[in-house]
């Protein structure tokens, strides 16, 4: 730098001090960006869709974008006692009459509903999932996103259970969708893990599917429980909806989930049916503001940036508490509903999910 | 992944970028490179706002990925582009006393100057008194070629690549920013402490 660039040194000088980024504002925007990324590849017909804002203090954006996007669907699987034949049938609904019917001989079905008065836990629910017969060998998708605007959308998901992965808007347009060739959409690693995971512990379950799920950096001491709890919330729910139907990895994704914290399992009906409501309640509190406690121990300048940040995410609007609840099928874990409330998102998504066979929609 | 992540790491953004409009999920990889860059650019000139900003920086750089001139490399000068366009209009937003814009004719036939020398009292109070006091009376549009220099290391042709405009205006909006900037500081009686005697002298 010449003398003459004084000038210049000086204003560099000047640069207001900025701490880099933290982890938990980078994933969240990533993650935001990506579920836009998502929405591009889906949300072509509605252009003027405003993109749901993420929360700040959890990557309940990441779910909340991809639940749009990719929004599963839940079928009740009907059940007869005793029967060596399994039956899908989508509820009643506006794709109740596109159902696809598979039937499969010598398999059995789980036909006893938890006790009411039995504690529920994700882990024994993962153990009754274990127990069903494994059906077709895709999973169809259909969701009905609907948003407090008013606006809502359907999109038609089909995963093979080989990894390709199809979309349309409806599921009318599969089978061109099938003939365009299958699209990106990469659920295997998580799939995967979760299929490996359906016999182990709850956390070596977890370990193992943040292993493959999660950049490096989430993985790491500097990510917070907080921090993995969200990548594992979103990407287990995707993959449960990707994934219904297949007793492992549905097995798996649910001791997973089991090990996040703030989730609670509680027993109810929907539709006249048995169900699970998985809610998380996300704390007040946002994970990347600093605590008082950090701000006792910090000095001088440090400290003033502390207290600063600490401003900051106190007038935050976006900070407070949050619920999702996601409802499933008690017997099957399929998906039925995922709800959002927080005022800014509100966004509710039913899902139709069944087994089918991808032959179905000219896909070998 | 593994090999994805390989790949990536000699890609360069144009063949990322490129990439996306196929495979949208592509452009994460341009987020994580240039992410803490921008993020530090808008949080210096917009405070805590600068998040959001940066943020959406990369929603409008997503959305307008379609546009990007493949023969540029590196997309940080056009990121740090629409970080400025964004930074400005906040500012413009913010600061609820700013004099009615008046757009002046053509100048030289190469530029459209916006009549708004005096700094903004939000971006005065986000730049604190003396760093607003040094940058007073310089047009924003030449504060902001000044400031992606300065702050970012940008040289003159990126510059130019970020705020679309030839290589000649930036060369004339930064040599005019400075002039002005140095005989701010020497009325400012900015001394040996904050600057280098031969500026003064």
């Amino acid at each position: 730098m010449t003398d003459s660039n004084n000038d210049i040194k000086w204003l560099e000088a000047q640069q207001p001090p900025v701490a880099p980024p933290d982890s938990e504002t980078t994933m969240r925007t990533r993650s935001a960006l990506l579920a836009r990324a998502e929405q591009s590849r889906h949300l072509a017909a509605l252009p003027d869709l405003a993109m749901v804002t993420p929360r700040r203090h959890r990557l309940a954006g990441f779910l909340k974008g991809r639940r749009v996007l990719v929004a599963a669907a839940a079928a009740a699987l009907l059940v007869v006692a005793g029967a060596t034949t399994a039956v899908l049938e989508m509820p009643g609904g506006a794709h109740s009459g596109q159902t696809a019917q598979i039937a499969q001989s010598g398999q059995s079905a789980p036909t006893t509903a938890f006790s009411q008065a039995q504690p529920v836990t994700l882990v024994a629910l993962a153990s009754r999932v274990l127990a069903a017969p494994t059906q077709g060998n895709a999973t169809l998708v259909l969701h009905t996103n609907a948003f407090p605007s008013g606006k809502s959308f359907t999109g038609a998901d089909l995963y093979l259970d080989d990894g390709r992965y199809y979309y349309a808007a409806e599921q009318s347009g599969l089978r061109d969708a099938g003939k365009a060739g299958p699209q990106d959409y990469d659920l295997k690693p998580a799939i995967d893990a979760a299929a490996s995971a359906a016999h182990a512990q709850p956390q070596e379950a977890r370990t193992a599917f943040l292993k493959a799920i999660a950049p490096l950096w989430y993985q790491g001491a500097t990510a917070t429980q907080a921090t993995q709890d969200n990548i594992i919330w979103c990407t287990a729910l995707d993959a449960l909806g990707a994934a219904y139907g297949r007793p492992e990895v549905m097995a798996g994704i649910l001791n997973v989930l089991s090990t996040v914290a703030d989730v609670k399992v509680e027993s109810g009906s929907y539709n006249g049916q048995s169900v699970l409501n998985i809610v998380l309640t996300t704390p007040a509190h946002p994970s990347f503001a600093p605590t008082q406690e950090a701000i006792a121990k910090a000095t001088g300048e440090l400290r003033a940036k502390l207290e600063a940040e600490a401003a900051i995410a106190a007038k935050d609007p976006n900070v407070g508490a949050d619920v999702e609840t996601v409802t499933a099928d008690d017997q099957t874990a399929a998906l039925l509903l995922y709800k959002d409330q927080a005022s800014d998102a509100g966004v509710t998504v039913t899902y139709h999910v069944s087994r089918v066979s991808a032959a179905d929609y000219g896909i070998r | 992944m593994s090999f994805d992540t390989q790949r990536t790491l000699v890609d360069s953004d144009a063949v990322l970028i490129a990439r996306s409009l196929a495979t949208p999920q592509a452009f994460g990889e341009v987020f994580d490179r240039h992410w803490p860059s921008v993020y530090r650019y808008c949080r210096s000139r917009a405070g805590a706002d600068g998040e959001d900003l940066a943020a959406e920086t990369f929603r409008l750089a997503f959305d307008l990925r379609g546009t990007y001139e493949s023969e540029r490399v590196d997309a940080r000068p056009w990121l740090l582009g629409l970080a400025t366009n964004l930074i400005r209009n906040h500012l413009r937003r913010c600061d609820r006393g700013a004099r009615a814009v008046a757009r002046m004719p053509e100048q030289d036939g190469s530029e459209n100057l916006m009549e708004e020398t005096a700094i903004g009292r939000a971006e005065a109070a986000l730049l604190g008194p003396m760093l607003a006091q040094a940058l007073d009376g310089i047009p924003s549009s030449d504060r902001d070629a000044l400031l992606l220099m300065a702050w970012n290391g940008l040289r003159y042709e990126e510059v130019a690549e970020a705020l679309d405009i030839p290589l000649g205006t930036v060369r004339s909006r930064i040599s005019r920013a400075r002039l002005r900037l140095r005989a701010r500081l020497m009325e400012l009686g900015v001394g040996p402490d904050g600057l280098e005697p031969d500026l003064l002298s």
